[in-house]
Order: C-alpha cells, then sequence, then structure tokens
C-alpha cells in the first residue's frame, strides 16, 4: 500500500522534472526577475502617433487610444460619461475600466510590478496604492514644466488642492518625484440624525444633564452617551446609537484610527512629516500608556455600537443609516447624496445633520497630548504607468490634466455628484451656496465640516509606509478582537507591537 | 454483429451483471488471454499506437497551460519579490517557507481550513445522502424534483456569496430577522459576529453544493446491485444491516468521487468569502487559501504567496491520495 | 395516492420522506425566490424587512409595487446584455475544446497500455488542484506576452486550464466502465481503431460526455477570479459584472439582485434540457481510481 503511495509520488516529480529544461526556468526567472522600468513599450501594440508639430498642443497625440484603470467610484463614471468630449478636444480615445477597489489593485499591481504596460493610468488611491507602487509611476515634475504640454491654468502649486492633498497622494517618502495628481476626495465626517437629536433633547438633557446636540467640540465620551440613550429599546425610530465601519482592510483602518489619534494625536509611529510618510518607520508605539487607555475607552465605545460594525465598511454602515437601524455614524462625505436620496433612505429630506468627527475625551488623555476631531480620508489621484514609453506617457499627461481640471470637477459635482479635490471648486458660490439647505448638490453639506477637518492639529494622513496593506490588516484583526472582548487592551497592545515590529523587521 | 448487439442491449438496460459472458469467450479465446493486457487492439507500441496519438494532443495542451504555472510557482517561492522597479528579485533559497512556520496568520489560517472544510463536507454528505436515499423512495416525481434540487448548483459561487449576503444582512436580511425571530440569535449580527461568521459561509456552502452530493449519491444508489440487496434481504438482515454491508461498500468508488472533487473545489474557492466576509471579522473566516489571496494581491508579495501556495498544494494532494487509498481498501471490487 | 409515489407502504415513512422533501424544497427555493421578488421592489420596498418577531409582517414581502428599473439599469448602463454574450461564447467553446480534446485523450488513456496508467490520471486531475491565485499570476504574463489579455480567446484558453483536466478525468471513468471486449469483438470484425472508437466505445459514453460537457459549462459560466484578472474590460461576464454593482459609494443592491436571476437563468435552462442526460450520464459513471 505504501508503495503504491510512494510510486505515485515519485511519478508526479519524474514527470514534472522531465518535462523542464533549463530554458523553461530561464524563462520564468528572466519574465518575473527583471521587471523593467522605464521600458520603452515594445510590447505596447498600439500605435502612437509621434508629435504633431504646431498648433495645438491639446491635440498633438491624436489617435492615440488610453486606457484608464479606476475603481468605480461616480467621478470616474462621470469621466466615463465625458469621454466625447475628451475625444472632441484631443482626438484622443480614452478607455475608463471600472472595477472594485481590490480588483484594481491586482490588476495595476501584475501590470506594473511585470513590467508591462496594460493600464496607461492608473487610479492612484493613496494608502492602499500608492504605498506599494509609488516607485512605479511617472514623475510628473518634468510634465509639469514642460511648456509643449498643455497646463492648468491654476497651476499644481499647494494651495491650489486641499490642504497638503498634493502630498498625501502625490509625494511618497520624500519629495524628489510628484506620482499622482489629486482627483478625487472621501472625508470622514459625522452623519447624525438631526431630527431625532430635536425630538428626543428634552428627555437627553433630563438623564444627562448637557443638551442633545452635535457640535464641533462634541467628544468621543458625549458620543458614547447619545449611544447609549439611543440603544434604549423605547426609542424606536432607530435601533442603535452609533454604527462603526470595522471591516478588515481600509475601512477598519480608518474607524480605528480616528479615535485613537483624537486623544493626543496618538500615531503608530512617529513621522518627520506625516503627509509624506517614511520608508522604514522603526518600532512603533502600540504598548505606551495612552494606547492602552485609549483602547479601554474604545472597547466601552464598540460595545455600544451596532453589533454587525465589525464586518461593515463604509457602504455597510451607509445602508444601517439609511434604514435607520442606526441613529448616527462616521462615514465619507460621498454618501451624503444616497443618504439624502428618499428613494433609499429614510433619513432624507433634511433629517440628516454633518458635522466634524468626534474630539477626543480630556479626561482620557494621558501623554499630554492635544484633544483633537480626530479626522482622516483617502484621497485619491491619477499616475501615469512609469513602463510606458516617453510618448505615451505625455499623451497620458495630457488626459490627467483634463480629468483633474477645475472646469470638469465643478461639472461632475454637479451634475452627478463628485468629490473634487481645487480649492477653487470647493469655495466656489454655488458651490457654497449648495453647503446649505436646500441643495441640489447633497455631497456639499459636507464640506463645512470638512473644511475644518482637513486641517492640523485635526487631520491624520497617514499612516504613508510601504507595508500599509499588511499593517492594516493585522491592526484589523488584532484591535477586532479587542472590540469584541476577546482580548484585553494591554494584551492587544503588545500583540501588536511585536507584530508590526517584526513585519519592519526591527 | 450478431454478438455485440446483443451485449449492447443488455448493456444498456440492465442493472445487475453486464453480459453474458460464455458464449463471447469462445469465440475470441484464440486472440485475447487476460483480458487487457494482450488485447488485440493493442499491437503496437503505445506511444505510436492509436491510444497514444489520442491522447498526445490533450497531454500537450495540458503540459503547456499547466506545468509553466507549477514551475513559475516554484521557482518563485525562493525568491523576495523586488519592491521597487529597477531592483532584482532576491534570491531568499526557503526563508520563505521556514518564515511561514512564524507567520501567525498561516498557522490560524489552516486551523480555520480545516474546520471550514470538515464542516462543510461532512454536512454535504449527510445531507446529500439524506436527500439521495428519499428521492430514491420515490417512484413518481423524482425526475423533476431532482432537477428543481439542483438549482443552487446552478449558481456562480459570487452569486452564492452575494445571495447570503443579503439574506444575512442585519439591516435588510430576511435570514437574519428569522433567526433573530426565534430567538437563535440575540441582538448580534451573522457576518459580524466572530462566532456566526464562519457558520454563515458554511451555511452558504452547504446550501450551494449539497445538491451536487447528492445527485452523485443517486446515481450511486442506483448502481448497487439488487441481487446483493435481495441476497442480504432473504439472510434476514434488518435495513441498516443492509444499508452498512450492502450499499456502502457497493457505492465507495462513487463516494469517492463526490468527495474528491468537492474537497478540491473548497480548498480552491474563495469566491464567498471574498463577497461575503473578507476574511474578517477579526481574521476569523481567513481560510488559508484567503491568506493566500491577501498576501499575493493585497500585499503583493508574490514570493511569500507562492510559497503558500506551494504549500496548499502538496498538502491538498496529500489529503486527495490519502483518502483515495483509505477508501479503496474499504470498497467492493468490480 | 400517497402510497403510489412512494414505494414502501409504510404510513410513517410515507410521512417523514414527503416532509423531508418539502422541508429541503423550501430551504432550496427560498433564496432564489426572495431574490426574484427583491429584484422587482425598489430598494425601500427590498429593504423593509418587519420588525423582529412580528411573524404576520412576513406577507409584507407581497406588498410592494412592481418595477422592472433594475433589469433596465442592467441592460442599458451597465451593458449586461454584452456580459452574458461573453460568457455563453467563451464557455461553450470552452467546453467543447476540452471535451473534445478530453474525450479523445481518455480514450487513449483508458484503452492505451500503459504502466503508469493510475499515476497519469490522477496527475491529470491534481493539476486542477492547484491554488487558482498562484496560477493566475504566471498566466497573466503569457496572455500578455500572446496579447491575448482581456480577450475571448484568452478567457477560453484560462477557462480550458481548468476545465481540460476535469473533462479528461470525468471521460476516463465512463470509458473506463465499458469493457474492452466489446470493442474487441469489433475489432476483430474489421473495424479500425478509428471505427471502433466511433462506432462503438463512443455512443456508449455519450450520456457521460454529454454530462460532463454542461459541467464544464456551468463551471466556466460561473467562474469569477480568471474572469476578473486575465479577462475584464472587452471581455467582461457576468459575474465580474455582478462585482462591479458593489461600487465604491453603495451596494446596488438592485441591480445585483435582478443579476443573480439573469445569470442563473440560462444555467437552469440547460439543466432542464440536458436533466435527462445529467442523471443519466452521472448513474453511468462509476469506478475509478
Amino acid at each position: 500500500m505504501s508503495s503504491e503511495k510512494m510510486s505515485r509520488r515519485k511519478f508526479l516529480e519524474k514527470t514534472g522534472l522531465a518535462a523542464l529544461s533549463g530554458g523553461l526556468l530561464y524563462a520564468v526567472g528572466g519574465s518575473i526577475a527583471k521587471p523593467k522600468f522605464g521600458f520603452a513599450g515594445g510590447q505596447k501594440e498600439k500605435e502612437v502617433i509621434k508629435k504633431q508639430g504646431g498648433g495645438d498642443v491639446w491635440r498633438q497625440y491624436a489617435g492615440t487610444k488610453l486606457i484608464f484603470m479606476s475603481e468605480n467610484t461616480p467621478p470616474s463614471s462621470a469621466i466615463k460619461a465625458y469621454s466625447k468630449e475628451f475625444y472632441d478636444l484631443t482626438g484622443m480615445e480614452i478607455d475608463v475600466q471600472q472595477d472594485v477597489l481590490s480588483t484594481v489593485q491586482e490588476k495595476v499591481g501584475i501590470d506594473l510590478k511585470g513590467g508591462t504596460t496594460g493600464y496607461d493610468l492608473n487610479y492612484a488611491q493613496d494608502k492602499p496604492m500608492n504605498t506599494m507602487f509609488a516607485d512605479y509611476w511617472v514623475d510628473l515634475h518634468e510634465f509639469i514644466n514642460d511648456d509643449t504640454l498643455p497646463q492648468d491654468p491654476e497651476g499644481y502649486g499647494q494651495d491650489v488642492w486641499g490642504y497638503r492633498w498634493l502630498d498625501v497622494t502625490g509625494y511618497f517618502y520624500n519629495r524628489d518625484r510628484l506620482v499622482s495628481l489629486p482627483y478625487d476626495n472621501a472625508v470622514c465626517v459625522m452623519f447624525y440624525r438631526k431630527d431625532l437629536f430635536e425630538k428626543y433633547s428634552n428627555q437627553f438633557e433630563k438623564e444627562y444633564g448637557y443638551p442633545l446636540e452635535y457640535t464641533d467640540d462634541t467628544t468621543w465620551k458625549n458620543v458614547m452617551d447619545f449611544a447609549k440613550f439611543f440603544n434604549n429599546p423605547k426609542i424606536k425610530e432607530v435601533e442603535y446609537g452609533i454604527g462603526f465601519q470595522g471591516l478588515e482592510g481600509w475601512a477598519g483602518q480608518l474607524d480605528f484610527q480616528r479615535p485613537l489619534f483624537s486623544h493626543g494625536q496618538w500615531e503608530e509611529w512617529s513621522f518627520d512629516d506625516p503627509f509624506i510618510g517614511t520608508r522604514n518607520p522603526g518600532p512603533c508605539h502600540w504598548g505606551d500608556d495612552q494606547s492602552v487607555e485609549t483602547l479601554k475607552h474604545m472597547q466601552d465605545l464598540y460595545a455600544l455600537g451596532h453589533p454587525e460594525s465589525l464586518s461593515w465598511n463604509w457602504s455597510g454602515v451607509n445602508t444601517a443609516f439609511q434604514t435607520g437601524k442606526v441613529a448616527m455614524c462616521p462615514n465619507y462625505g460621498e454618501f451624503a447624496a444616497t443618504v439624502e436620496d428618499p428613494d433609499q433612505s429614510i433619513a432624507a429630506g433634511g433629517k440628516t445633520g454633518y458635522g466634524m468627527d468626534p474630539k477626543g475625551e480630556p479626561s482620557w488623555i494621558v501623554n499630554g497630548g492635544k484633544a483633537v476631531n480626530g479626522t482622516n480620508y483617502g484621497i485619491g489621484g491619477i499616475a501615469i504607468n512609469g513602463n510606458l514609453s516617453k510618448d505615451l506617457q505625455r499623451a497620458s499627461y495630457i488626459f490627467a490634466v483634463w480629468a483633474t481640471s477645475a472646469k470638469l470637477q465643478k461639472r461632475v459635482l454637479v451634475e452627478l455628484g463628485g468629490t473634487p479635490t481645487r480649492m477653487s471648486v470647493l469655495t466656489d458660490p454655488e458651490v457654497v451656496k449648495g453647503m446649505k439647505r436646500p441643495t441640489k448638490m447633497p455631497n456639499a453639506l459636507t464640506y463645512p465640516a470638512t473644511l475644518k477637518g482637513v486641517i492640523p492639529p485635526h487631520v491624520v494622513p497617514g499612516p504613508k509606509i510601504p507595508k500599509w496593506n499588511e499593517y492594516s490588516v493585522i491592526q484589523c484583526i488584532e484591535l477586532s478582537k479587542c472590540m469584541a472582548k476577546k482580548q484585553g487592551p494591554e494584551e492587544t497592545a503588545k500583540i501588536l507591537k511585536k507584530k508590526l515590529d517584526q513585519m519592519h523587521g526591527v | 454483429m450478431v454478438i455485440p448487439v446483443k451485449i449492447l442491449g443488455q448493456f444498456r438496460g440492465d442493472n445487475t451483471t453486464y453480459y453474458n459472458q460464455q458464449s463471447f469467450r469462445k469465440e475470441i479465446a484464440l486472440v485475447t488471454n487476460n483480458g487487457r493486457e494482450l488485447s488485440v487492439l493493442h499491437k503496437k507500441k503505445f506511444i505510436f499506437s492509436f491510444y497514444g496519438w489520442m491522447l498526445i494532443p490533450a497531454v500537450i495542451l495540458l503540459l503547456v497551460i499547466t506545468v509553466y504555472p507549477f514551475f513559475w510557482m516554484i521557482v518563485m517561492s525562493l525568491f523576495k519579490v523586488a519592491v521597487r522597479p529597477g531592483a532584482r528579485n532576491e534570491f531568499v533559497g526557503f526563508q520563505n517557507y521556514v518564515n511561514l512556520v512564524k507567520d501567525h496568520l498561516w498557522v490560524k489560517g489552516w486551523g480555520i481550513q480545516a474546520k471550514y472544510v470538515s464542516m462543510s463536507l461532512t454536512l454535504e454528505f449527510i445531507l446529500g445522502f439524506a436527500i439521495a436515499l428519499f428521492l430514491n423512495r420515490l417512484r413518481k416525481g423524482a425526475n423533476v424534483l431532482t432537477t428543481v434540487f439542483l438549482f443552487p448548483m446552478m449558481v456562480a459561487p459570487v452569486a452564492v456569496g452575494f445571495l447570503y449576503l443579503y439574506l444575512f444582512n442585519a439591516s435588510f436580511g430576511w435570514y437574519y430577522w428569522v433567526l433573530r425571530s426565534l430567538g437563535i440569535l440575540k441582538k448580534g449580527s451573522i457576518l459580524g459576529d466572530l462566532h456566526w461568521a464562519l457558520a454563515g459561509l458554511v451555511i452558504a456552502d452547504v446550501w450551494e453544493w449539497t445538491p451536487f452530493m447528492a445527485l452523485i449519491l443517486l446515481a450511486g444508489l442506483k448502481k448497487v446491485p439488487l441481487d446483493q440487496l435481495e441476497a442480504a434481504k432473504c439472510d434476514g438482515a434488518g435495513s441498516i444491516r443492509r444499508f452498512i454491508d450492502v450499499v456502502l461498500p457497493n457505492m465507495v468508488p462513487i463516494i469517492v468521487i463526490g468527495v474528491l472533487i468537492r474537497f478540491m473545489d473548497i480548498m480552491r474557492y474563495i469566491d464567498k468569502i471574498f463577497v461575503m466576509t473578507t476574511g474578517g471579522p477579526a481574521g476569523v473566516t481567513k481560510t488559508i487559501s484567503y491568506y493566500l489571496f491577501d498576501v499575493a494581491f493585497h500585499f503583493f508579495e508574490l514570493g511569500r504567496g507562492a510559497a503558500i501556495g506551494f504549500v496548499l498544494l502538496l498538502i491538498t494532494l496529500g489529503l486527495a491520495i490519502a483518502f483515495v487509498n483509505i477508501l479503496k481498501k474499504k470498497g467492493v471490487q468490480r | 395516492m400517497m402510497e403510489s409515489i412512494v414505494r414502501k407502504r409504510n404510513t410513517i415513512g410515507i410521512i417523514v420522506t414527503v416532509l423531508v422533501i418539502i422541508i429541503w424544497l423550501i430551504w432550496t427555493l427560498t433564496p432564489l425566490l426572495i431574490m426574484a421578488l427583491s429584484s422587482i421592489k425598489t430598494r425601500r420596498e427590498a429593504f423593509a424587512t418587519p420588525e423582529i418577531g412580528d411573524w404576520l409582517g412576513v406577507f409584507n414581502i407581497f406588498r410592494f409595487k412592481p418595477t422592472t428599473r433594475h433589469y433596465k439599469t442592467l441592460f442599458s448602463g451597465a451593458g449586461f446584455a454584452t456580459y452574458i454574450w461573453h460568457g455563453i461564447v467563451a464557455s461553450i467553446s470552452s467546453a467543447v475544446i476540452a471535451i473534445t480534446l478530453g474525450t479523445l485523450g481518455a480514450y487513449g488513456l483508458s484503452r492505451g497500455k500503459i504502466k503508469q496508467e493510475d499515476n497519469l490520471s490522477f496527475w491529470i486531475i491534481s493539476t486542477r488542484m492547484a491554488p487558482i491565485v498562484v496560477v493566475i499570476v504566471p498566466l497573466y504574463y503569457i496572455f500578455r506576452k500572446l496579447g491575448i489579455l482581456q480577450t475571448i480567446p484568452g478567457l477560453i484558453i484560462a477557462y480550458t486550464t481548468f476545465n481540460l483536466p476535469f473533462a479528461m478525468w470525468l471521460i476516463k471513468g465512463f470509458f473506463d466502465d465499458v469493457p474492452i471486449e466489446i470493442e474487441e469483438a469489433a475489432f476483430v470484425d474489421g473495424d479500425t481503431h478509428w471505427a471502433v472508437f466511433r462506432k462503438v466505445a463512443l455512443p456508449l459514453v455519450a450520456p457521460g460526455i454529454v454530462a460532463s460537457f454542461v459541467l464544464c459549462v456551468l463551471l466556466s459560466w460561473n467562474d469569477f477570479l480568471f474572469a476578473a484578472i486575465i479577462g475584464g474590460g472587452p471581455a467582461k461576464t457576468v459575474p465580474v459584472g455582478i462585482t462591479e454593482l458593489q461600487t465604491a459609494v453603495e451596494v446596488r443592491w438592485g441591480p445585483i439582485n435582478a443579476a443573480i436571476i439573469i445569470l442563473v437563468i440560462p444555467m437552469i435552462f440547460l439543466g432542464v434540457l440536458i436533466r435527462k442526460y445529467l442523471v443519466q450520464g452521472l448513474t453511468m459513471g462509476a469506478v475509478r481510481e
């Protein structure tokens, strides 16, 4: 019996080895081991018409076909809808391909790392993608200063965009290379049922001794009181006070970061410049007094939240808010559009208010730091595949300029509910008018809170490290266990310190 | 061709023996010896024989499309993939494999994989057998019912994932509502709960694939030789005894096929996990195949991923071989 | 009437059998029915589950105004008609290739006199055990070099990587079941090898081949990972299209429910059509190691 078993294994091995020739191994090694950077587009079958002399800088690459690999967000759907205009302007065809973020990550990663040129332009999501792929994208500095290419009239300086959003999505680990231009933003604010706050304000004040209102100074402790109050089964309009988004990955990483940062501006690592990040941040701060203290209170906080929170991301918690399962939730600005849509949401029609993320509770701060409204976000950009030929890079740059222009961003916001990144759009009079009800741009309702939250001392843009993906998985798993009361705060902090330091090899 | 027609007729319709060998044997006793080894059909050496030519196209295509990935996997697992362009992949030998042992998520992933696979396969087997037995007792309508029962198998795994994501959702899921209303689930969530999440996945898998098991087992039931059953009944054996001594041994080959196919697929597919839980919450549904997906496509550490994949392949193969061998011992050889 | 349905004339047995069948029927069909109903409701109606414990509220599920807007969205905006077409073409083509080469190969394997036949057979099916994730990356690079990424031919080849071994393994079993003596008789009578194959062996395993074909089409039509990474773009299939409906901003449940119904119906149709051969085919196949 066992000899029969052995012969099977042996046969498998023999067959395999027999079939393999040295050349096969070389072929394998050759194609994978040397990702080519700056490889002059030999694999691309598309014809790039050489620069046409004289005249329109926009039309110099007419006839080219570009592929933009993007997440399926409203702005990219809008660009897809406007692709005819792009063709009229430049004579170039743009093929906007959309996918779920993780699929985008996979395809873009295989493309970039393998030295291939399947996608000319990539959607550059600041933390999940740029931290890994920044080195594989073209440095836009040379194109920005190139007169032979169309440039945006506003320029690309820091103040043109939201606060340091150019750094967040464009500069990684140093200021030498600019890898993407900001294209959309998702800033976290607090969604809350203003109508219920007004309805129960007397009752709440009787029980808790202070008014039931949500302001810029509302702390995480106040939020706990609100949650406790609304969890009361006698209040029938909602089932729970608050919902979170603890889904493993980006949603959870951002969600847990907010209360952590609010208390003493605590971060996992110290950065010289958190907006730029660093390749190896060294040992992490998990296990210090503040981290353990914050975790203790977070446990109580999450215990009050909707039990499904640990498996929700932004759309999961959004659905809960829309269907009246929760009275409050921290979520990203672009969801205002769906919340204000009466076809989908019972929280539409003026029932919802938008405020800054909660402030840290001073009595929970033990490291002497400040109590801030910990705000975080995802700023997406457009980046250009570094494996392309120079001409294709330039052609792609023309698209990037067009897609991030102020005119287009405003149109997308007004017509489809986009998320503009240019200050000129965010401060445009029409948009400012839209920030108050009644409004035709529901997303704009969140901008007052957004604009206050994205500047220091409230904002936490990082951590921008190359191993961000692995860090977010490890951290979410351990913190979820802690929030589910499967693990104590000290133990969690210890485990995280060990694992994250192991990940960085310190 | 008188003899073959008679044989064919007997073969098609009958459920018991295949054909009457006597008259047939006499005819070709001159040419055949033991049956297969020296068959008249095997005139030339295999490679150049008719059969060789039949086999070669398939094998070549298989070699081309499967051998290259196999060797890519092995070679890649010995490297650490470059993180910056222009840098070469770093040869690290067996370091990736050694690191796996220290990797807590990898170790835990195997535990979860074992739980998931064993729970799903056991339930699918038991329920599938029960359904097959009950279907076998029906005289009318068995065919129609079988077709209807097969519907879940026709739904793509991704779609089943969305189906159960919808049904288990705490905000609007009907199964969630039923479980809460019955009091089985108290104030909680299914896919967000550390204990229920894996159960939710198992439920979805059982719904989708039990019909497949039932179909295979039903086919096996129909092949149990009636004469053996009759003989056992005459000997006075009760139905349970008959089941253990006659039915099961005769069904061993088909059980092997069914379980093997399910086992292969459940080790490979991550569609449902990808849609329903993405490995969470707190990593309780992060089976080893999902962890592989994470490492390869989210962390982009292809070397480490190849190592995980190779170990996964070896263990899958090993378990499959062991399973087949164990059951071969217990089966009835025809 | 009950007695004519069930073989044994045992009242308890009858009741138990019918009960079990009914329960299983409910368990099987409920998810599909809920999806079908939800696909013709607006989102708010679809999400309106009753209060916990309000059992009478179950009938809410029937209280709605039917709308076809989700189906319209799929076919106008998301281009689902194209995805369906891609799926049909790719899965049928791949199944045809797999069955053709697989049948020939299986016959050669089954009838041929090879020393290591069992091992070769096991190697063939073991190629299908490799983790999909690890297989996809090298295939991606090969397809890239060949220029067949995001094309239908690329999908077809990708599907064949798992269809071919599966078909060969299954059909070899069917051939093994046909006693070689029948073929020997035909051969002795003067038929060539090919004629023996075509006239004698093939008709006998025909139901099994049909069953295998249906299974291959099913597996290809339902595949997600290969279609997502190696397909996509101009070669998107329905499973990929469904995941696309999970946008960054919301999970579009209305179109997703409609899409699932669309995804399932062709396969159910196929199953009903081929039902006879499916059961017969699998009943024929049996012994193999």
